[in-house]
């Protein structure tokens, strides 16, 4: 896992500094940067700040263009408003294809186009006062900047389209089960694979993520409405698991963007189920989420088969993963079908506590991997699931006083160990304890 | 991609977008134009839209449907019969009436209540926040929408009056 290859622009700064001192040579420098995709001339690092600050800005502009022209000009005719609109669009935009042609720039034009491509739309439906389907304005937007994107292979575009088809998908969603997605979510790794962006194609799995949450939630509801259901708990672990093992798969690729793709996707991911086993160590939910279940028939638990068995195979066919994580990636399909054909509250109790263990027991993986591999994210994420487990625990006294007081005594043996282990794995530790 | 690709390429997103606004454009205007005006009993809510500012929203009597027949999506048709000066609606059917005025609509699901909405395009009267609040309080109980309707159905908001 190269978690220090996320940053990239820190470690150039700190290499460029060794290479000066004298400390490394030039060819050594750009060995190891070579190592997470980049070197010592890699430019960029000085022009970040001025690109960031002027897309802050030509973000500003949008948002202004947005607000000034939905101020209803009462005193512009509507012909005139509508041209308006049309003309600056198409100028804006005009420059920016123009200046791409010749030397490849004007992202910043097309950017401040596609917001007032989208002020059109949605100011033109104002001033004719339509209002039978307003989620299909948004859907106009991000599929009139999708094609833009993908030829001017933009990050910064294909993120535009997706903020806006995201918000399509949260509105229309309500109405109808947002098949159209797709081709939004296609765009955007199709952008991200030209543009080598591994942030694009992470957030681009997020909102995949999202539209299977609202179809599955349209396949209860349908014709109706939306439902969300305790299934799609079940799907979400079998993906969190899925992504977990794809990331490991492809954490070893020739590729940098592949390997920093794979970095942050396994990150999430256990960020996810951390996040995830948290409800579940209250028997209460436990034993609602046992209770709603819907048997062998419910779409939530196939979904989740359909990503934990994949997963499953990953995990025995990658051995460099940690046995925990692996056992646990094995276990999943089993465990999901377990708990859907079993729907008895009675083992509510003991999963609760069988979770409250597995969460003590990843928090001890996780700081001792963090500190081993010296991966610090690893470190604070166990340091801060611990923390926040005892003030779950603290306010949710597990049976009674004493029962708290025991589990604080363990979280406290944990940390105490995990610190000891720390200070006896450090060069010249045992040096100092000969003394 | 060969050099001249791109360029008919990025021409052709250009005309896609302009095509979708002008879409918009003439999918609001045209019963407008051609459409024959007819009068509905309606009453003024005004909320507020995060990306086209304030409007007025506009309910009809026959704006929400509790019809097990319909269902999210479905297109309906709504016959329109005169009443003195107003006119109101007759059955919802799935097919457009034989003769005479109709609105056509489509069904959406309506998650927070039971029924489903039904709508028509003629649901929104654009402005000003103090002009949408005014027209609100002055047209609670008795306002009426002027409104255009093409043959095919289509309608179209020409303004808003009082009774």
């Amino acid at each position: 896992m190269q978690l220090l290859g996320l940053l990239r622009r820190e470690l150039r700064t700190e290499c460029r500094e060794w290479v000066a001192d004298g400390d490394i040579s030039a060819e050594q420098g750009n060995r190891i940067l070579a190592r997470y995709g980049t070197s010592l001339e890699d430019s960029g690092d000085g022009s970040l700040a001025y690109k960031v600050l002027v897309g802050i800005a030509l973000l500003f502009v949008g948002m202004a263009l947005l607000l000034l022209v939905s101020a209803n000009w009462e005193d512009i005719p509507r012909a005139v408003r509508m041209l308006g609109l049309v003309g600056t669009t198409l100028a804006l935009n005009g420059v920016g294809v123009y200046q791409h042609l010749k030397r490849e720039a004007g992202l910043g034009w097309l950017f401040v186009g596609s917001i007032s491509y989208g002020a059109s739309i949605m100011l033109i439906a104002q001033i004719y006062h339509l209002g039978e389907h307003y989620p299909d304005g948004l859907f106009y937007w991000a599929l009139g900047i999708a094609p833009m994107a993908v030829l001017v292979r933009s990050r910064v575009l294909a993120l535009l389209m997706l903020a806006v088809a995201m918000l399509w998908l949260l509105n229309e969603g309500k109405f109808s089960p947002p098949w159209q997605m797709l081709l939004f979510i296609g765009a955007a790794l199709g952008v991200a694979r030209q543009a080598r962006s591994a942030g694009l194609n992470v957030v681009t799995v997020a909102v995949t993520v999202s539209w299977l949450n609202i179809l599955l939630a349209w396949f209860y509801g349908y014709p109706w409405r939306p439902d969300f259901d305790t299934g799609h708990f079940t799907m979400n672990m079998g993906l969190l698991a899925l992504l977990f093992m794809v990331g490991h798969r492809l954490a070893p690729s020739e590729d940098a963007h592949i390997r920093r793709t794979a970095t942050l996707l396994s990150l999430w991911s256990l960020r996810g189920y951390l996040i995830f086993l948290v409800p579940f160590t209250f028997a209460d939910a436990f034993e609602a989420y046992l209770r709603e279940l819907q048997g062998f028939a419910d779409a939530g638990l196939w979904l989740g088969l359909a990503a934990a068995v994949p997963a499953g195979w990953l995990a025995i066919r990658d051995s460099a993963a940690h046995p925990l994580s692996r056992g646990l990636v094995m276990g999943l399909p089993l465990l999901l079908v377990l708990f859907h054909g079993m729907q008895w509250e009675a083992i509510a109790i003991p999963m609760t506590i069988m979770v409250n263990l597995l969460a003590l027991v990843s928090a001890i993986v996780l700081i001792q991997q963090g500190l081993e591999k010296g991966f610090s994210q690893y470190f604070y994420s166990g340091v801060g699931l611990l923390l926040l487990l005892a003030m779950i625990r603290y306010v949710d006294l597990v049976g009674d006083y004493v029962g708290g007081a025991v589990m604080f005594l363990i979280a406290a043996a944990i940390l105490y160990s995990a610190a000891r282990y720390w200070r006896d794995r450090q060069p010249g530790a045992g040096e100092k304890a000969d003394e | 991609m060969n050099k001249r690709t791109p360029k008919y390429a990025l021409v052709a997103t250009m005309v896609l977008q302009l095509t979708i606004m002008a879409g918009v454009f003439v999918n609001g205007f045209y019963p407008l134009w051609i459409g024959e005006e007819i009068r509905l009993k309606t009453q003024p809510v005004d909320p507020r839209d995060l990306f086209r500012g304030n409007y007025a929203r506009l309910n009809y009597a026959f704006s929400n449907l509790e019809d097990p027949d319909f269902r999210p999506g479905d297109v309906i048709y709504l016959p329109l019969v005169q009443e003195g000066e107003l006119w109101t609606t007759g059955e919802p059917d799935h097919q457009p009436p034989a003769d005479g005025l109709f609105l056509r609509g489509r069904v959406s699901s309506s998650p927070w209540r039971g029924g489903s909405r039904l709508t028509f395009g003629i649901e929104a009267l654009f402005a000003p926040k103090e002009k949408a609040l005014a027209l609100e309080r002055q047209l609670r109980h008795e306002a009426v929408a002027v409104v255009k309707v093409a043959p095919n159905g289509r309608a179209a908001l020409v303004t808003v009056n009082s009774e």
